[in-house]
């Protein structure tokens, strides 16, 4: 028959244009009961293509049905889209009761990727529901579309259609070319059982009884699929292709993530030789893969494209503000992602990853090597000119050393929800040298406008001139530091990069094919870090799993300041990234567990990165760093005093302190600090959560630095001199060893040994207690048990006088001593006083932003001030102009309507979740230097209405600046 | 400042890190009254400690100079041959200027003498010391390097000491005595103990005399320490007990008798001393002290000292604090005393 004869020609082109004009299947995710449709499918309308009606629960499409209903080439067509659709996946239909009893069961899909899901889903709103799947075929109840062209016409129209019953078509798979990253496509082989020619036994090869031929259904990647299109297309079908370009153009720059569907017809010859070569390569022992690949590349081709789909990857909730707070922590965020460049950065732009204020994304789209140097050559030239005229700005700005108005300056921009993290140093002379000292204007000691007059201001003055003399840099707590030494800022610029041209900056390691090692293309790599540095956003597309791996390996091991990298994704694609990084998130969601298990923490939803982040991250770090400094702290303290020791014994190497006793000392003093290490919080995780610029501790690893090390071993030393002094000298001047104030006995190396050791505890819990800034029952009970625990400890160890006659008794005694108690009492007053006035000097005159942010927390504010300032990373307001006061002002008064937003989306939280794994892989980097212009948020209420059931139980300053 | 992000549950507040907490935070009026309180503890507690060490009546009399004061006055001593059985008897006379109240304590004191010596205090066995009879083997590792003694047997072979090692074989073997105790020309009775000067626990649990039938048998092997020492007995003497609890530090005392006498002022103290421990040899020097005692024990400076110290810088920090306060303050959470800038 002439319809059935399906050769590139009329009907194709036809197939093209309509399929792809009559919906190309825009289809939600998996929720396509989600209110949130609707809106998608109006905004739809504005690109200019049909628009697909949505009701709770269903994709229709007018176009698309009237198509499917209609006869003509056209329709055809279309049937073969959504039979395409329907069967060409991987999908097992599972029947499932209903809870509603009238309904009866239900048929749910079990899909591998959330796309394909989606695929069937949108199938069975068109009446093509995929029912049964078993390993000869597969079912497809089809609700009353015309099963096969001969009938088409006699079908009455829609609506009694859809009441009809639907007629089961089973559909004889031959088999099954799997999807590969590398095809990007997958195809089946079937007999469809409404096409005549294909009636007949497959199990015979030829002849009679044999069918004509059979199906091959494919959809894959555009691109991949374009490349196996039938090359001997008619000029009808040409225009259909434009065609179909232009809808995938407009699809992708929508941000929706697209397919293309087409068919072959194979006639029955070929088919057996299909299969001759399908089976063998399916019996292939080792590398059976790269054979069913190569048959399958082999018959995959001069395919009929009949249409595109779109599938709308919604993100989960919380993205954009989630990438907006990590960018205002000073992180940086990196999106590598299979999709195309348009969808990309539409889903960048979504998610505000790139915002308007960066203009068009700088992209890299070249495929060879030299268009890739010089597009990142130009790419980098751009940001230099960027760069200088913001630089021009900061040095027209005289210098501050003099100007005492800088100062107040830069706290009006900070006002005005600038950065905390990004600092430049005054006077326009930028200094290179982060961590060396940098000459500072006197503002530590204390504010200009607080100076006090007369004599006073004169031996302030005087030491203004000193502590610049001397250049000390007091600001090291992340704040005083130029953009140049802390690596360069981020610049409110996007890069786009792709992956076939990233495979010519890719070079490590060996090659894929030819398994030599390559040579890494240095010069490329250079710019490429360079630029992508600078960028406030990157976004790398079409990249392979591999690829992905290798850009978080090459950001990783980049030679200038090389970052700490963290890799999140949910899919089995971002698995060699989770691995690749310092650290891997992976996203439990509907793409399998392999990114969960290969992960080094696993959460449920993108969001919960803010908090794993900002919060457990950030006291993790803090925790982490307490505990280290502690540890080498308190071995260099017990070491310092049995060095003091030693000069008393004629430096013979007399041990002070009991063996036993000795080696408990870690065992001692180890409860108080691990509960500090589990639950010591600097600041509360609402604090943290609505001042993400806290971050900075981590990032320019404020905490736990060779100078931070240096200090407390120098404290330790201090402390070890106190406490031996404290003890020792009590037992040597004057009556010497005599402290017993009952029998006069006198007492020996033991006493003064468990003395000294006691006394130490002592003095090692009360820096513990100084350490620990959240005190709970489990702190004091830890002490409680620890410091107990050490007098019983020695209270029975003293009752063995065949085990250990030198201390036979020694415990007892030497606790019967006033002098005992007097002298532990007086170090630990010693250590802690010592560490209290040197801190409070530090907090009085050089106060870092992490101790004024930890003073903001915890409420130490003086109220007229609370009111005045703010914390500057309030963030969601413009930056600059005259309308940021009004809008923080108006921050204000939104303030409680944010909350009740709040409320309300937690009130709605037992609705269905949008599909979670929207979000698909992002290599976060985080450079020293912190984000240039805080994130436009334009469209964000100005206080950011707080996460639900992270309402901050203390609210922050509301903003009211004039 | 007590937070109030506690939450009902104890292991949901738990694992969400929302236990009930105090959050400390050093602002400097914290600091100022918590300063001025430690201050105002210190202070009283440091005077009190300082009156009570003042209050502890001491004389020192170092007789191993040879030359005495007003208060000590020296007859004879530093003489010491330095040869067993050659006893070196000298006399002091201690002038006790100030009331010394019931108990008094005598020690010796001796200086330079590094009892703290690694290898000194390893060198001791025990075992030897609760009366076991060892022999030089199982002595060698404990007792090294002083294991056999330097009296030879019947048959002129050194013997294993017993006690063996530094630290018994060292022992302080000048003895004092009480002759007289003279007040306005008139003897007056004074009580003098040498017992109850050692730790009981290591009267009861770490020395044991060898019993004499044991000691006759092992004669020939052993040198005992009544051989060594003819003024002690055995290990279970009380002046050997508190030789053997090693000292500290190179300048200690030891004490040596009680007298539970009050001692008025102006009683004059005759001490005979059976001198036989050199010191010159090692630059030392021995001292005999009496003294009363407080609720530190004996005279001790020190404690009361540094707590004024102590007390007193707190004072004085607190005070600078405050002039700082009030002068130019730094608001605490306020952010102008950073620089920031953005660009």
């Amino acid at each position: 028959s002439s319809r059935s004869d399906a050769k590139p020609g009329g009907p194709t082109g036809a197939a093209a244009a309509g399929a792809g004009a009559a919906s190309s299947a825009a289809a939600s995710g998996d929720k396509a009961d989600a209110p949130e449709r609707a809106l998608r499918g109006r905004s739809a309308t504005a690109v200019g293509v049909s628009t697909p009606v949505a009701a709770p629960g269903v994709f229709f499409d007018e176009a698309f049905s009237e198509s499917l209903a209609a006869t003509g080439p056209e329709s055809e067509a279309v049937v073969a889209f959504a039979t395409i659709m329907a069967v060409c996946n991987t999908v097992v239909p599972e029947e499932v009761d209903s809870d509603d009893p009238a309904v009866g069961s239900r048929i749910e899909f079990q899909a591998e990727s959330p796309d394909e899901g989606a695929l069937v889903k949108a199938a069975r709103c068109f009446g093509y529901e995929l029912a049964s799947r078993n390993t000869k075929g597969l079912t497809v109840t089809l609700a009353g579309p015309p099963s096969s062209r001969d009938e088409a016409g006699k079908r009455s129209t829609g609506k009694s259609r859809a009441a009809a019953e639907g007629t089961p078509v089973t559909f004889t798979r031959l088999g099954t070319h799997k999807f590969s990253s590398a095809r990007k496509r997958m195809s089946v082989v079937v007999l469809d059982p409404r096409d005549k020619r294909c009636e007949g036994d497959p199990a015979v090869a030829k002849g009679r009884g044999a069918p004509q031929g059979a199906w091959l259904l494919c959809k894959g990647a555009d691109n991949k699929m374009v490349d196996v299109a039938d090359p001997s297309a008619s000029e009808l079908a040409r225009k259909a292709h434009a065609v179909l370009d232009q809808h995938l153009t407009a699809f992708s720059e929508r941000g929706l993530r697209t397919l293309v569907l087409g068919r072959r017809w194979m006639p029955w010859s070929e088919v057996t030789k299909w299969r001759k070569d399908f089976e063998a390569a399916e019996r292939t022992v080792g590398g059976k893969d790269e054979a069913l690949e190569r048959v399958a590349e082999k018959y995959e081709r001069d395919l009929e494209l009949v249409g595109a789909t779109a599938i709308e990857d919604k993100l989960q909730d919380g993205v954009p503000q989630t990438i907006s707070d990590l960018a205002r922590a000073g992180i940086k965020t990196w999106v590598l992602t299979g999709d195309k460049v348009e969808t990309a950065i539409n889903i960048g732009r979504t998610c505000k990853l790139l915002t308007d204020a960066m203009g068009e994304p700088m992209r890299v789209t070249a495929t060879s090597r030299e268009g890739v140097l010089e597009q990142l050559r130009a790419a980098n030239a751009a940001l230099d000119r960027f760069e200088q005229s913001a630089g021009a700005d900061r040095t027209a700005r005289p210098p501050s050393a003099t100007d005492r108005d800088d100062d107040e300056d830069d706290r009006h921009r900070l006002a005005a929800g600038s950065s905390l993290n990004s600092v430049s140093v005054p006077g326009g002379k930028p200094v290179r040298t982060w961590g060396k000292r940098t000459p500072t204007p006197p503002t530590c000691w204390a504010h200009p406008s607080d100076r006090p007059k007369g004599c006073l201001g004169l031996v302030r003055r005087a030491w203004d001139m000193c502590r610049l003399g001397a250049s000390w840099n007091c600001g090291d707590g992340g704040i005083v530091v130029s953009p140049e030494a802390a690596g360069r800022t981020r610049l409110p610029k996007g890069l786009v990069i792709t992956g076939p041209a990233l495979d010519f900056v890719l070079r490590r390691g060996r090659d894929p094919v030819t398994r030599r090692q390559m040579e890494p293309d240095l010069e490329l790599e250079h710019e490429l870090l360079d630029a992508a540095q600078r960028c406030q956003a990157v976004i790398a597309c079409r990249v392979s799993p591999k690829q992905k791996a290798d850009i978080v390996a090459l950001v990783k091991h980049s030679r200038t300041t090389p970052p700490m990298t963290l890799a999140i994704g949910d899919g089995a694609n971002d698995v060699g990234m989770i691995k690749a990084a310092q650290v891997g998130v992976g996203i439990s969601g509907k793409e399998g567990l392999q990114a969960v298990n290969s992960a080094d923490f696993a959460i449920a939803q993108f969001r919960f990165l803010k908090r794993l982040l900002l919060v457990h991250g950030r006291w993790s770090y803090r925790r982490m760093a307490k505990v280290l400094l502690y540890s080498f702290y308190k071995n260099v303290v017990i070491t310092c005093t049995l060095f003091a020791y030693n000069a008393a014994t004629g430096f013979s190497g007399t041990s002070f302190y009991e063996s036993l006793v000795y080696s408990t000392f870690n065992f001692v003093l180890a409860l108080p600090i691990i509960a500090v290490g589990i639950f010591d919080q600097d600041m509360d995780q609402d604090s943290m959560l609505a001042h993400p610029s806290v971050y900075v501790s981590g990032l320019r690893n404020l905490h736990l630095n060779v100078p931070k090390l240096t200090l407390w071993i120098l404290h330790g030393f201090l402390h070890g001199a106190i406490i031996y002094a404290a003890v020792v000298l009590p037992f040597s001047l004057n009556a010497g060893p005599v402290w017993d104030p009952v029998s006069g006995l006198s007492d020996g190396r033991a006493v003064a040994g468990l003395s000294a050791f006691s006394a130490m505890c002592w003095a090692m819990q009360g820096k513990v207690a100084l350490l620990t800034q959240h005190w709970t029952w489990i702190h004091v009970l830890m002490l409680v048990i620890s410091q107990g625990g050490f007098f019983l400890f020695i209270g029975v160890y003293q009752e063995f006088p065949t085990f250990a006659p030198e201390f036979l008794g020694v415990a007892t005694n030497a606790m019967g001593r006033p002098a005992f108690w007097f002298s532990s009492v007086l170090a630990t007053a010693g250590v802690v006083i010592v560490d209290v006035v040197l801190e409070t000097v530090r907090l009085m005159g050089c106060p870092t932003f992490i101790d004024v942010a930890t003073e903001r927390a915890g409420g130490i504010v003086d109220k007229d001030d609370a009111q005045a300032r703010p914390w500057g990373d309030e963030g969601d307001v413009h930056p600059g102009g005259s309308s940021h006061a009004r809008q923080l002002s108006r921050a204000k008064e939104t303030h409680s309507s944010a909350r009740l937003a709040t409320q309300r989306a937690a009130s709605r939280s037992s609705m269905p979740q949008r599909r979670p794994g929207a979000f698909r892989a992002e290599a976060l980097q985080s450079v020293s230097a912190g984000p240039s212009e805080p994130p436009s948020a334009a469209h964000d209420a100005p206080a950011r209405p707080p996460p639900a059931g992270e309402t901050p139980d203390k609210p922050f300053p509301a903003p009211s600046r004039e | 400042m007590p937070s109030t992000d506690g939450s009902k549950s104890l292991p949901g507040s738990l694992y969400n890190q929302r236990l009930q907490a105090w959050h400390p935070i050093l602002t400097p009026t914290w600091v100022i009254v918590a300063f001025a309180i430690v201050a105002a503890i210190f202070i009283p507690v440091g005077i009190w400690l300082k009156g009570e060490s003042d209050g502890v009546q001491e004389v020192v009399c170092k007789y191993s100079s040879g030359q005495g004061s007003s208060a000590c006055l020296i007859n004879g001593c530093n003489r010491v041959s330095g040869q067993r059985n050659v006893t070196n008897n000298c006399t002091l006379v201690i002038t006790v200027e100030k009331e010394m109240a019931a108990p008094v304590y005598l020690y010796y004191e001796l200086d330079n003498f590094y009892q703290n010596h690694r290898r000194y205090v390893k060198s001791r066995s025990d075992s030897q010391l609760r009366g076991e009879i060892l022999s030089a083997s199982s002595l060698s590792s404990d007792c090294d390097p002083l294991i056999y003694g330097d009296i030879p047997n019947s048959k002129g072979e050194l013997r294993v000491l017993h006690p063996c090692g530094l630290i018994a074989n060292s022992y302080f073997n000048d003895t004092f005595a009480l002759r007289a105790a003279q007040h306005d020309g008139n003897n007056v009775p004074v009580s003098w103990s040498e017992s109850g000067i050692s730790w009981a626990t290591d009267r009861l649990n770490k020395f044991k005399a060898v019993p004499a039938s044991t000691r006759a048998a092992n004669n020939e092997t052993h040198q005992f320490i009544s051989e060594t020492y003819p003024g002690v007995a055995s290990v279970e003497d009380e002046h050997f007990i508190v030789w053997m609890r090693t000292a500290a530090l190179p300048r200690f005392r030891k004490l040596y008798a009680r007298i539970d006498t009050t001692l008025k002022a102006n009683t004059r103290l005759s001490i005979d001393i059976g001198e036989n421990f050199p010191v010159k040899q090692f630059g030392g020097a021995k001292s005999v002290v009496i003294s009363t005692l407080s609720i530190l024990g004996g005279k001790n400076d020190f404690l009361g000292i540094a707590y004024i110290a102590v007390g007193a810088v707190c004072a004085a920090m607190a005070v600078a604090f405050l002039i700082k306060e009030c002068t130019c303050p730094r608001r605490p959470g306020d952010l102008k005393y950073l620089r920031l800038s953005a660009r």
